[in-house]
């Protein structure tokens, strides 16, 4: 294997993509060779940074430094004062202590209702003291010191609260599994790995209030009776993980972590373990595989983690946010919290709207807010005054609507809004550029288990490397459709079951575009390079 | 049992079963990959896909995974939905689309999972036209040939190789559609299972690269059922043919025996066939000549000779002057085994009902080295072992990777006594390295109610195990055999049922044992104390049993040495008159394997250049000619011995016929060349030789579907079936046993009651003087350079670690010693040994583990005390 004494990353996530990522990706290995670098210098694509709002942004190993704004403009400088002399090109780094997505509560719009945010960019994320201050481990107080652990369990099942990372399993019932469930240990793990493409929320809680996490893994921890607790972190949120490690160091010296918490007789701890990069990850079994130290691999269910988790032992897997929101419900008591929200989805939930709106960022509204709502009430519409044309819901795994779903609500009785990304595409976007975004992310993270997914996620790309090349053919169009459906009904996991929906719910809503590239060899939006016959072409 | 429809037809099924293996059982064809009966169901490749009903009156259903649904009462699915078949043909195209399609260059052309499964699945037209994937290759040692670029990624390599046998220098490694497996980097594969990637692999991924060297497709090689001459265990196997020298040996399916696997040194040992003796009638003559004119005979028998070869010669020189051939401490350790078979009410386990027991204890003998797949079997014991947990939460035996995931680290408990740490180690939960005296004291203290330290561990788990296993051998001496037989009396006797495996060397020393005759140092004292001045020597090499000066003064005493054998050895050097005879892969008989089970393995070609078989030649040199088969000679035996006349029905004889009036075909019924194939040597098409001796014929004309005898199963294939997954169709239920039983039959018997104590107290031996710098030499068996025939093949050789003398530490700075060193070991017998010497902490104190059967070594397979120079 070939050395290299640098490796850029780029983030080519689906927000970085809209904004011109592989035309960075393309200068950077141009520019590279031109200066005879290629053989020393290797340049990686990566998933999402998480710097929606700083992107295309790459990564510079093995300083580890981060360029934020990148355009392909300063690919000459970076390579030349970087790579070549050593220079840090600093107008460009990015700081990190401040991401342009957070905001002060102050901008916050009459329709957010800041539950889990409400301490973001008000508190110093570094001082216990300004989180107690706040109100904070009062939730702990109450519950480790006046409630029984089936009390708390009661107490978050009336509640509602359901799951964040977009499966919306009822929390209070994976609890009551695991508590019921035999062990000598229990673990609650925080799923960190915040891998589908523009999302972002989950590291803006980790690195704006990460007490509020280790508050609801204490909580989790006393209602099961479990001792050790993991809060897997994707190894790109490097912000989020000195964060939370300090956050936990402070935790541990104020007693609040280690044994006989509060005098309650609860001994518990937690650690911070750092993914590697891989999205399969993010999916619980594989996650408790990767904690483990074998491969990444989902695992058949059951038996299930709240029973046989991690090390085979019972386990609480829940979502960041799904944490953060369990101290509110403890102090508020699970009426005020089920009073929010609609029937079936109750609490708040937090959106990351990205791509073409003016301001991107996290923000918290109650489930049944619209579509409209979050996009142009709160990210203010689309940017530049151009026309609102489409957007993915939850990422790439979620599904395309248009317009028409505008004024839909989301809750899990209407529009599901998965995890909470929203990436928007204004009328310039090309949508087969973007499904083809989709389908690369899907190939490159296929674990490799299952055939369908397997061999199914590559053909999609491959279809769509025609298709943008200009060698399509309206039979196409049927047949990937099949091998969506195919790929959906046989994978052995989510991930290859739902690789295909974010392309399934396009063609109604954009035939025409589809057949303009297929039939016309045509982009309307002229983003994809229709005449580049590439190798790799049908004959 | 449960009633389950399949396209619109009820059948039933065992209880506990999955609906593929349901539609497979009741001889129906679903196409699979990554299921194996062997190995259950991970529900990866996707391809066994059909239609699931919830019931009658479903007419929607969904797409399930057959290997993934197990087989309830009502289970209604379709193999034939338009959809399901639909979906099994994208499979397979998606699988195909970087498959390389290089079948004409691939050795696993011809009897390929892969190509069965397309032709199954219906997909005849390519649409794929980009680039294929393709890897680079690994070198995976002497055995192994890998080329990922035919991977179609089952994951059966790594399930095989990780779960089943243990190892752990094999991964799979990348992600998507990159997947990869092999090793971290090249090098030899550790596992002594290795070869069973050939055989798990559907495509040609791992192919047997000792085959390759003289390759020929499965339709063209002559095949015959075999067991293996490897060990002591009688491995079913299937050698291959062509142009009468062996082309590879693959495992022959005996479910009370080895299952679906066999261990490397079975695999690939057959090399030595091509360095067998030959040169026709040898001396026959003159060996004619020296008997008459011989004053005093003595015959020693072999054990890895047929029971019919020594039987006869048994015949020939009477019961008095025979020599079983066995060595004075094998002989004596194989009569305790004997007595305590007999005597006793301990289970004896077979090989597969080893797998059952969750409470393992070994005593001295190292199933690794000795019986390769004695420790295959162990790992599976110790890996079932906790299946009550995945059972509990109604996950079914064969969701593997559930069960994994469910037992976690959960193991059965393996324990060990030796005198060094043995491979298995990796899954004991705790082992003693002791001197080799000191072993039946150990098992006597288990037993005692005054144990201490680990072996009141292990008696505490030995009173509470389901199925607890002690396992010894013949070469852990007898005092050992009878101190482990009243260890497991004992755990009887708190109400367990108690089990005893005892490994033996040879592929039949039990058949010599039970036999019975003089041991071969017996042999030797009766030839120089002039009793007798002729010996005849049957496929054994003297050299290995006596030391080196009792071999010398025996060759020098004795006037005629008559010698038998199909390699060369120092005793055929030696020979006044030698007889080569045919391998065991040209020769008819019987093997009596370690739990008594007699098995007949059948000659793949006529005997050529003028060779026979061993029985032949010593019938000739009687003029026995009542005996016109081998089988006449078992019949005989059986007549006089009793005891072998159960081993009459362990294979029909050569009258017999299929129902069709047929005998059963070696060759295939595709096999080529017939009229053509010894055109090297003549123009003329020469005439099929004729099998009067068998059932079986040599060419291709007779039965070709399975026989209702599983004994005579000359290979596994059925149409559309042509890769080993074929033994499905020859099974009762696919992963169970063969139709008409599996082959073999025991001959000794339980007896049903607690014996006497066998051994009370071991004889007081003084262990070994410090101060006169003495030792304990201790021979420890290796899977590869230990076995006489194997380590002459090729592949094998390469894998011959060296000759070193192993002490602890501690020994070294008593003694002085240092690593490296070239130290001579002087034996009580006054033989000197020299060896360099390599220090471990993985052995016993005062002890200096030597390889047992390398020349360096040879004539000591005894633990002794020596001196140290």
């Amino acid at each position: 294997m070939a050395f290299y004494r640098a490796h850029i990353l780029v983030d080519t996530g689906t927000a970085a993509v809209l904004k011109g990522a592989n035309a960075l990706r393309t200068a950077l290995v141009d520019e590279i060779k031109r200066k005879g670098l290629d053989k020393e210098i290797k340049v990686v694509e990566t998933g999402a940074l998480g710097l929606a709002g700083a992107v295309p942004a790459i990564v510079v190993y093995p300083e580890g430094v981060t360029y934020a704004n990148v355009t392909v403009d300063d690919v000459a400088e970076i390579v030349e004062e970087h790579l070549l002399k050593g220079r840090q090109v600093s107008r460009l780094v990015y700081k990190g202590d401040t991401p342009s997505v957070i905001k002060s509560a102050e901008n916050c719009r009459s329709a957010e209702m800041r539950v889990v945010l409400k301490n973001i960019g008000v508190i110093d994320p570094t001082s216990i003291d300004e989180y107690i201050a706040m109100g904070g481990y009062e939730a702990t107080a109450k519950a480790l010191t006046t409630m029984s652990p089936q009390e708390v369990i009661a107490e978050i099942k009336a509640s509602g609260l359901t799951g964040r990372g977009g499966a919306g399993f009822p929390t209070g019932l994976k609890w009551d599994f695991t508590a019921k469930a035999d062990g000598d240990q229990k673990y609650i793990i925080c799923n960190a790995d915040e891998g589908e493409p523009g999302n972002f929320k989950d590291r803006l809680i980790m690195e704006g209030d990460p007490h509020q996490i280790i508050e609801g893994m204490i909580i989790a921890a006393y209602a099961v009776g479990a001792q050790k607790g993991y809060i897997y972190i994707r190894g790109e949120y490097q912000q989020s993980v000195a964060n939370t490690e300090r956050a936990l160091d402070v935790a541990r010296e104020m007693g609040l972590l280690g044994s006989d918490i509060m005098g309650s007789g609860l001994s518990f701890d937690i650690e911070v373990f750092k993914g590697a990069g891989a999205y399969i990850c993010g999916e619980e079994t594989a996650l408790l595989a990767s904690l483990e130290g074998q491969r990444g691999e989902s695992r058949m269910k059951p038996p299930f983690p709240p029973t046989h988790g991690l090390f085979g032992m019972p386990t609480v897997i829940n979502n960041v946010e799904t944490l953060a929101n369990v101290p509110h419900i403890i102090v508020n008591g699970a009426d005020w919290y089920s009073n929010i929200g609609t029937q079936k989805s109750k609490g708040t939930k937090i959106f990351s709207p990205c791509g073409d709106v003016q301001y991107p960022g996290v923000y918290e509204v109650p489930f049944g807010s619209t579509l409209r709502e979050v996009i142009f009430g709160m990210a203010g519409g689309i940017k530049s005054g151009k026309k609102f044309k489409a957007v993915l819901m939850g990422g790439p795994s979620g599904v395309l609507v248009g317009e028409e779903a505008l004024d839909r609500s989301l809750c899990s009785e209407d529009l599901n809004p998965g995890a909470g990304a929203l990436i928007v595409l204004d009328e310039t976007k090309c949508v087969v550029d973007l499904i083809k975004n989709c389908a690369q992310f899907f190939a490159h993270e296929s674990c490799g288990q299952c055939t369908p997914c397997r061999e199914g996620t590559k053909r999609m790309v491959e279809f769509f490397n025609w298709w943008t090349a200009g060698a399509g053919s309206e039979q196409d169009l049927k047949l990937l459709d099949q091998l969506a459906t195919t790929m959906a009904l046989t994978s052995k996991c989510g991930l290859g079951q739902f690789a295909g929906v974010a392309f399934k719910s396009s063609i109604p809503l954009f035939e025409e575009e589809y057949l303009a590239h297929l039939v016309d060899k045509r982009c309307p939006a002229g983003i994809c390079e229709m005449d580049k016959v590439e190798e790799e072409v049908r004959v | 049992m449960p009633k389950v429809i399949i396209d619109g037809i009820e059948y039933e099924v065992a209880e506990g079963r999955n609906m593929l293996e349901a539609v497979i059982d009741n001889g129906l064809d679903l196409p699979y990959f990554c299921w194996h009966p062997g190995m259950g169901s991970v529900g990866a490749c996707r391809l066994c896909a059909v239609r699931l009903y919830k019931d009658e009156s479903d007419t929607k259903g969904k797409i399930a995974m057959a290997c993934m649904t197990p087989a309830k009462e009502g289970t209604r699915i379709s193999i034939k939905d338009p959809e399901a078949m639909e979906f099994r043909r994208f499979v397979i195209e998606w699988l195909m689309t970087n498959h390389p399609h290089d079948c004409p260059v691939c050795d696993e052309g011809g009897h390929c999972h892969l190509q069965d499964m397309t032709a199954m699945s219906g997909h005849v037209y390519r649409r794929f036209r980009f680039k294929k994937r393709t890897y680079t290759n690994q070198y995976l040692g002497p055995f192994i040939t890998h080329e990922m670029n035919r991977c179609i990624q089952c994951f059966r390599c790594v399930r095989f190789y990780r779960d089943l046998a243990g190892g752990r220098d094999f991964n799979t490694f990348g992600s998507r559609n990159r997947v990869y497996f092999g090793r971290q980097s090249d090098g030899v594969l550790e596992s002594e299972f290795s070869g069973n990637l050939a055989e798990v692999c559907p495509t040609g991924v791992f192919t047997d690269k000792t085959s390759a060297r003289h390759y020929t497709r499965k339709w063209d090689l002559r095949t015959a059922p075999s067991v293996c001459v490897h060990c002591g265990l009688g491995c079913n196997i299937i050698p291959g043919q062509r142009y009468g020298t062996m082309r590879r040996v693959e495992t022959r399916f005996n479910g009370d025996v080895n299952g679906y696997w066999i261990c490397d040194r079975g695999r690939f040992g057959y090399e030595f066939s091509y360095g067998a003796l030959k040169g026709g009638d040898g001396d026959i003559d003159e060996a004619k000549k020296l008997l008459n004119e011989a004053n005093g005979i003595v015959g020693v028998g072999s054990p890895r000779a047929s029971l019919e070869s020594n039987y006869a010669l048994q015949k020939l020189v009477g019961v008095g002057q025979f020599c079983t051939g066995l060595s004075a401490f094998e002989q004596e350790a194989a009569a305790a085994y004997i007595n305590v078979f007999q005597t006793g009410s301990r289970r004896m386990p077979s090989l597969a009902e080893v797998e059952s027991a969750d409470v393992v204890v070994i005593l001295g003998v190292d199933p690794t080295g000795e019986a390769p797949m004695l420790d295959f079997a162990i790992r599976q014991a110790m890996r079932k072992a906790p299946i009550e947990i995945a059972r509990k939460l109604n996950i079914p035996d064969w969701d593997a990777n559930a069960v994994i995931n469910a037992l976690h680290e959960a193991k059965g408990k393996l324990y060990m006594a030796a005198p060094w740490s043995m491979k298995l180690k990796e899954i004991a939960a705790e082992t003693a390295q002791v001197e080799p005296a000191m072993i039946p004291d150990f098992a006597r203290e288990i037993a005692s109610d005054q144990a201490n330290g680990l072996a009141a561990t292990i008696a505490a788990d030995l009173a509470k195990a389901r199925k607890p296993l002690i396992v010894t051998g013949l070469s852990a001496g007898a005092d050992t055999i009878r101190a482990a037989a009243d260890l497991a009396d004992s755990v009887i006797g708190k109400g367990r049922d108690c089990g005893l495996f005892v490994t033996v060397p040879e592929a039949n020393t039990m058949g010599v044992a039970m036999l019975g005759g003089a041991c071969v140092q017996e042999a030797a004292r009766k030839s120089e104390s002039g009793e007798a001045d002729t010996l005849v020597v049957l496929e054994n090499d003297l050299s290995r049993r006596l030391n080196p000066s009792d071999f010398d003064s025996l060759v020098k005493s004795v006037k005629n040495l008559i010698v038998l054998d199909c390699i060369a050895t120092e005793t055929t050097k030696a020979a006044s008159a030698l007889i080569p005879v045919t391998t065991v892969f040209d020769s008819e008989g019987t093997f009596i394997n370690n739990e008594s089970r007699a098995q007949r393995y059948f000659s793949v070609s006529p005997p050529k250049e003028g060779l026979a078989q061993a029985w032949t030649r010593i019938r000739d040199l009687g003029g026995f000619t009542q005996w016109s088969s081998c089988e006449d000679i078992l019949r005989e035996l059986a007549a006089g011995k009793p005891i072998f006349a159960p081993a009459l029905a362990a294979a029909p004889f050569a009258d017999w016929r299929t129902e069709a009036d047929q005998k059963i075909a070696r060759s295939p019924h595709r096999f080529s060349g017939r009229t053509a194939k010894d055109a090297n040597w003549t123009i003329n098409e020469p005439q099929t030789a004729n099998d009067t001796q068998t059932p079986l014929s040599y060419s291709m004309e007779g039965d070709q579907n399975p026989p209702a005898e599983s004994s005579l199963i000359p290979r596994f294939w059925w149409p559309g079936w042509n890769s080993n997954a074929a033994t499905n169709k020859f099974q009762i239920e696919v992963g169970g046993g063969l139709h008409g039983g599996n082959p073999g039959i025991r001959l000794l018997a339980v007896q049903g009651k607690l014996s006497e104590t066998q051994c009370p107290k071991s004889p007081e031996r003084p262990g070994p003087n410090e101060e006169a710098r003495e030792i304990w030499l201790v021979p420890r068996p290796y899977i590869y350079g230990s076995e006489e025939l194997s380590r002459r093949g090729r592949a094998v050789a390469e894998l011959i670690p060296p000759a070193e003398a192993i002490i602890h530490p501690q020994t070294a700075e008593i003694y002085g010693l240092e690593n490296g060193q070239m130290v001579e070991f002087y034996t009580k017998d006054g033989q000197k040994l020299s060896l360099p010497i390599r220090v471990e902490d993985s052995v016993a104190m005062r002890v200096a583990i030597i390889p047992v059967g390398f020349p360096e070594t040879r004539g000591i397979i005894a633990p002794d005390i020596a001196r140290i120079s």
